[in-house]
């Protein structure tokens, strides 16, 4: 039977643990971010997007805004952005697209969370909107992978 | 079963195994099995049945309503988020298939391969669908249901 003597195992669990770390986010957590936390201009909304598994995290999809690349989904990452009142589709695509369509009102603050489900070759990751309630709570442990708005 | 039989054989060559007459339907039971499996791991997409339609908005601030017990609804195709109790609803305007009302208390979507933010839809006392601002369409319900919105006193 093959052993693995300890040095392959040591080697093997260091490897992992970079592995990991290197797909994680390491930027400031979110209660480290005062301005993070305040909410936005009267006139203009803020969208959380936040993603809080490890689960399938070397799939790092970027995140789009009505089709423009506004940050990627980081695992325990987040980035928050302020726009103006409107309608706006969040998208993230692997094998493929998925998206969340939603109107937003001026001092609306929305949290987006990035969930994972199986795919075929590759996990699709697909944003949902949750409350507010839940969303402020779990978006507290999660760091910050920008960009600033 | 037989296949693995035969594997077990010592005495069986690669040739008479492909000979087999059970073996030579291998690549006809393989494709079945793989049509199976590729159409089980589908990306299960779902497309919501959502008609165009026009929001009139309402001309005046209309008055709050208070929702009295949950109710979840069975769309046509996709699902909706279930309405909460005591969630307050405000008349947002009117389209033809019913009037619009809207929430700031829960999240309210509509989903199926993507999801969308939804507003219900309500006509002669029930819920018949669910109206989408930013596709500015309605998806309906199976069957309508009775909403019991009330203005609190």
């Amino acid at each position: 039977m093959f052993r693995l003597s300890n040095i392959a195992r040591a080697i093997i669990v260091g490897c992992a643990m970079l592995a990991i770390q290197g797909c994680a986010s390491s930027g400031p957590r979110f209660s480290e971010m005062p301005l993070a936390q305040q909410g936005p201009k009267p006139d203009m909304a803020r969208i959380y997007v936040y993603r809080t598994t490890i689960l399938g995290a070397a799939v790092q999809p970027d995140v789009t805004l009505n089709g423009q690349a506004v940050g990627t989904a980081v695992p325990n990452g987040f980035f928050y952005l302020d726009r103006p009142a409107g309608e706006y589709k969040i998208a993230t695509e692997t094998e493929v697209e998925r998206t969340l369509n939603l109107t937003l009102e001026p001092g609306q603050t929305a949290y987006v969370r990035l969930g994972i489900s199986m795919g075929f070759f590759v996990g699709h990751v697909y944003p949902e909107l949750v409350e507010n309630s839940q969303g402020s709570k779990e978006v507290q442990e999660c760091h910050f992978t920008g960009p600033t708005p | 079963m037989l296949p693995l039989a035969v594997f077990r054989s010592g005495e069986k060559t690669m040739f008479n195994r492909l000979s087999s007459p059970h073996l030579r339907a291998l690549p006809v039971i393989g494709a079945v099995m793989g049509l199976l499996l590729f159409g089980g791991c589908a990306f299960n997409v779902v497309t919501l049945h959502a008609n165009p339609t026009t929001l009139t908005p309402s001309a005046e601030v209309e008055p709050r309503y208070i929702l009295q017990s949950p109710i979840r609804t069975e769309l046509v195709s996709g699902w909706a988020t279930p309405l909460r109790a005591a969630t307050r609803w405000q008349k947002i305007g009117q389209i033809t298939e019913g009037e619009v009302f809207r929430t700031k208390d829960q999240v309210l979507t509509v989903e199926a391969s993507n999801l969308y933010q939804a507003d219900i839809v309500v006509k002669d006392g029930n819920i018949v669908g669910y109206y989408i601002p930013t596709s500015k369409s309605f998806t309906p319900c199976q069957d309508a249901k009775k909403i019991n919105l009330i203005i609190p006193s």
